[in-house]
């Protein structure tokens, strides 16, 4: 690679990245510094393995930077086959942990497939919108992107891994979007979806699934229905986030945070951990560093020298933005439970891994926005 | 430098077709960018909303959620006999408690399944507390057996929790179980000093004060507020374990063999008022306290059963008499069996006269005419001062829970009218509890001096310990008098040496109840009260009453046995138990036999 690629690095994607990867380092550590399981298991083992994580993410984004991220547009098809392939053996001989098959075993560590599929699914998409990109506006195009997200989505459904299912249906409505859909295609799309959305509720969702969408509807609108046992989780972290006023507790001395009343608060939680030690203040510059990142993102996606790029960028920052808002939103009880981890704060192996080398990615684009290249 | 300059500015040229040769419109971009923006600010009023205006709301909520203040409970005094050993003590046992909240409800009846024959309780009780959203904590089981707890702990279940409680074990079972009583669910004492010293005993109840995370342990990084809990005071009783001991196997073997519905025998230090032994029949396990019917495990027959004391009560009859100077030892009486007063007969037991007698044939022969004109010749205003003077018709003051006072009705009572005086001379008609007559006979022993009855002897209050002072009531009578009725009674306790011993010599007076000792007793046959105001024709309580050694006295004892079925005297059944009780004691205390009494007859 050569030099000159490197005065269009983006420095301040970098700065973001690095400031929200150090308030993870302190936030994981606090959250896993007196927390127990309910089987009594200590959890101070995951705070050593989220630096190796990180780590790990680090290499795996310059790597991705030192990369041209077109070569990927050609190798779509085997990524998408490998992607469907390995989501299909997760299935059939993956680990079950939490109720869902979602984990390969690699040695000692496992590792969840879903989470690379997010990314790969965006190169994917990319990829086949790109090709497609005089006849974007077809109806034959878009079924053939729907077809192509489909498969995936439906594979991480029946895991159970609903969170990722919703994750990869808001890629693909995003990347649909910045592709060139029409407003007619989706109002039409979105018709049809009703049906569907009607049978998977009756027939492909769990009772828990159920509980946990309407305790989100019931917490809006009628608090005094929810069931004790069902909205414990989210009551606790509304509580644990109040509770944390303008400035917060201080780091790990957080009552509710410390002792034990948030659920998976290393990951799915880590919000409420945060809004509790580091109050309002805290909670603010984490939502300024993840908007900072999104828009830094957009801006890339916007000056990308060619569709592809484009289109990547506009699908990695879907896949930030959805996490984003999922995350906070549960935790702050304006979505339905889902878990699914903060980008770049919460501890998880395979999803910092992703995210990072998705920045890779993005600053690969940054890099090569112009179009000659002497 | 030129190169570089000329380079980029070809690139600035470039650009622009760059962009243009992506074809989708960037205005697509920007609506996201619009987009993602107000769902950000979505999610920061949000933030603001919860952390800023709703803060004290959920903040407090958060306090009430996770502060508490549990109670730290005192250990309960620990209760020993006289020599140290322990007859109460509490220990740490595992309680068992469900959360319903952590048990899943599919999860909930294989559990339940699990823990019925652990707990040994029934299967859908445990099923209903599990599923119980009410409550956050519902107690299942409480003091498990530690198998038990150490196998509902293997089963590493976070919907149940085993706390340590203290619970109150009695290691000797039903021994002294009377005295002691029992402890019940809510840690207080029921009878005997339990129940007397409550208080004392339950200690000061401590708090802790802390924030608490949802399995109920201290949150690590919060400050306590520790009110540490004072242990109760220690006990350790004036019961004598041999004596007790002896006492009890006595006591059972009379009523097993005689098949009597009760007793009680009550062993008293005649110098000091401790009490050295009581039994009663029928005894109980403060263990499980709730197996037995409330009047067993809440009364002690010694002290809050009443009875009519018969005969033995002559003897208060007869100092009396000697005490007003109404009489004295040598006042003549005749006794022809059977009397006529205030238009009703009155006779001895047998109806047959025993002729010209002194005070002590009144004893001698129990004569029921002769004790009835000796409280003709005291009369009833100084009859009934010396009975009260003895204690009757007012507690003890021994510490054990709900002592009777007696029925006295003197002249001043309403319910009093002149044939009681003659009645009570025998022991009719009056009613007094076991303890009041040992207590009684005890003063005669002890030179007149009537002492205060107690069960304790130490407090210990962690390492400041007090001893209870033996404590005078009063001088009941001269200690020439109770000299003299001391001397009657060993010569009337001599009487009911053949009973054990049966004729050796021809001569009752040669034989002595306890060979080489003189021992003071005097019999009685109570008759019981029925309803209708009669007494039960079928059945007597045989009692004795007496203490060993006549001089320099060391034990009073009362032996008393209620309604044996082979026996219509009851005396035949209470002798030879009174006889094995003071031998045994005699040995017990290391009492140098009388030397005088050593003759080749003995």
């Amino acid at each position: 690679m050569e030099w000159r690629f490197w005065r269009e690095f983006n420095i301040y994607l970098l700065f973001c990245v690095l400031a929200l990867l150090g308030i993870s380092v302190v936030s994981v550590y606090s959250a896993t510094l007196n927390a127990i399981t309910g089987y009594g298991t200590p959890m101070n083992i995951l705070f050593p393995r989220h630096i190796v994580n990180i780590t790990l993410g680090l290499v795996c984004m310059i790597a991705a930077m030192l990369i041209d991220y077109r070569l990927l547009s050609s190798l779509a098809r085997p990524i998408y086959i490998t992607t469907v392939v390995v989501l299909a053996v997760v299935l059939a001989a993956g680990k079950i942990s939490e109720g869902a098959r979602s984990w390969i075993e690699i040695g000692t560590r496992t590792f969840q497939p879903a989470e690379a599929a997010k990314l790969l699914t965006v190169i994917v998409l990319a990829a086949y919108w790109s090709h497609f990109e005089d006849r974007w506006d077809r109806w034959s195009v878009q079924l053939g992107g729907l077809v192509l997200i489909g498969v995936p989505l439906v594979l991480v459904l029946v895991q159970p891994d609903l969170g990722t299912a919703v994750v990869f249906g808001f890629i693909w409505l995003m990347m649909a979007w910045t592709a060139g859909i029409r407003w007619q295609q989706l109002l039409i799309l979105g018709i049809l979806a009703v049906p569907l959305l009607w049978v998977g509720w009756e027939y492909f969702l769990d009772d828990y699934q159920h509980v946990r969408l309407l305790t989100f509807y019931w917490l809006m609108y009628d608090p005094t229905k929810v069931d004790p046992d069902h909205g414990y989780n989210i009551i606790q972290s509304l509580t644990a986030i109040g509770s944390g006023g303008m400035f917060g507790t201080g780091l790990t001395r957080g009552l509710l945070s410390q002792g034990n009343y948030i659920p998976v608060q290393y990951s799915d939680f880590i919000f409420s951990v945060i809004a509790e030690e580091m109050g309002f203040v805290g909670g603010m510059v984490i939502l300024l560093f993840q908007g900072l990142l999104l828009w830094l993102t957009l801006s890339i996606a916007g000056r990308a020298r060619d569709t592809f790029g484009r289109l990547l960028a506009v699908g990695i920052f879907a896949t930030m933005l959805c996490h984003m808002l999922i995350n906070i939103g549960v935790a702050m009880s304006i979505m339905p439970v889902t878990g699914l981890p903060l980008p770049l704060i919460s501890y998880g192996g395979s999803f910092t891994i992703v995210t990072l080398a998705g920045i890779g990615l993005l600053e690969s684009i940054a890099m090569r926005w112009r179009r000659i290249a002497f | 430098m030129a190169l570089r300059l000329v380079t980029h500015t070809q690139n600035r040229k470039d650009s622009a077709p760059a962009r243009a040769y992506v074809r989708i419109p960037r205005w697509r971009i920007q609506v996201l960018l619009v987009v993602s923006a107000l769902l950000f600010l979505r999610v920061a009023f949000r933030l603001g909303e919860l952390q800023i205006l709703r803060s004290e709301e959920l903040a407090t909520k958060a306090a009430r959620e996770i502060n508490h203040e549990i109670t730290l409970r005192p250990g309960r005094g620990v209760i020993t006999d006289r020599h140290g050993n322990a007859l109460a003590i509490d220990v740490e046992r595992e309680s068992l408690w469900v959360v319903p909240a952590y048990i899943p409800p599919d999860k909930a009846p294989r559990l339940a399944l699990t823990l019925a024959p652990l707990l040994g309780q029934d299967e859908q009780k445990i099923l209903e507390a599990m599923t119980n959203t009410e409550r956050y904590w519902i107690n299942v089981a409480r003091w498990l057996e530690p198998a038990v707890a150490e196998r509902i702990a293997l089963l590493g279940e976070p919907g149940l929790r085993l706390i340590y409680e203290p619970r109150r074990i009695y290691p000797q079972g039903s021994f002294a179980s009377q005295i002691i009583g029992a402890v019940n669910f809510n840690n207080d004492g029921i009878g005997g000093v339990e129940s007397f010293y409550n208080t004392a005993l339950k200690g000061i109840t401590g708090t802790l004060t802390a924030e608490f995370d949802p399995f109920r342990n201290p949150i690590a990084i919060a400050p306590q507020q520790r009110q540490p809990p004072r242990d109760g005071v220690n006990l350790t009783l004036t019961i004598d374990p041999f004596i007790q001991n002896m006492i009890e196997a006595e006591l059972k073997n009379a009523v097993e063999r005689h098949q009597a519905d009760g007793g009680s025998i009550v062993v008293m230090e005649t110098a000091t008022g401790a009490i050295r032994g009581m039994a009663s029949w029928p005894p109980f396990d403060p263990n499980r306290y709730y197996d037995y019917p409330p009047e067993v495990y809440s009364r002690n027959p010694a002290v809050n059963d009443l009875y009519e004391p018969g005969s033995t009560f002559k003897i208060i009859t007869v100092a009396a008499a000697l005490e007003t100077g109404a009489a004295t030892a040598d006042t003549p009486i005749y006794d022809p069996g059977v009397v006529q007063r205030l238009g009703t007969q009155f006779h001895n037991w047998d109806r047959a006269g025993n002729g010209t007698i002194d005070a002590t044939g009144v004893l001698y022969y129990s004569s029921n005419v002769g004790a009835l004109q000796l409280n003709e010749m005291t009369g009833a205003e100084r009859f009934y001062r010396i009975v009260r003077d003895f204690g009757f018709g007012e507690p003890t003051g021994i510490e054990l829970g709900g002592e009777e006072r007696g029925l006295v009705h003197d002249p001043t009572s309403p319910l009093y009218n002149d044939a009681l005086l003659l009645t009570n001379s025998y022991g009719q008609g009056i009613a007094v509890t076991p303890l009041q007559m040992v207590r009684a006979v005890a003063a005669i022993a002890n030179n007149g001096l009537l002492m205060k009855p107690y069960v304790v002897e130490k407090f210990c209050e962690v390492d400041t310990c007090t001893y209870t002072e033996p404590t005078p009531v009063r001088q009941v009578v001269d200690p020439g008098v109770a000299w003299t009725i001391r001397r009657m009674l060993v010569h009337s306790a001599n009487h009911y040496a053949p009973v054990v011993w049966v004729h050796r010599t021809g001569s009752w007076a040669d034989q002595w109840l306890v060979p080489g000792y003189q021992v003071a007793a005097k019999t009685g046959t109570s008759s019981i009260p029925i309803p209708g105001g009669t007494y039960d024709p079928n059945f007597t309580i045989g009692s004795v009453l007496g203490f060993a050694p006549a001089e320099e006295s060391r034990y009073a004892v009362l032996v008393k046995i209620d309604r044996p079925k082979d026996d219509i005297w009851g005396v035949g059944t209470a002798i030879p138990v009174f006889y094995n009780v003071m031998d045994e004691l005699i040995r017990y205390a290391r009492i140098p036999p009388d030397p005088a009494l050593f003759s080749p007859g003995q």
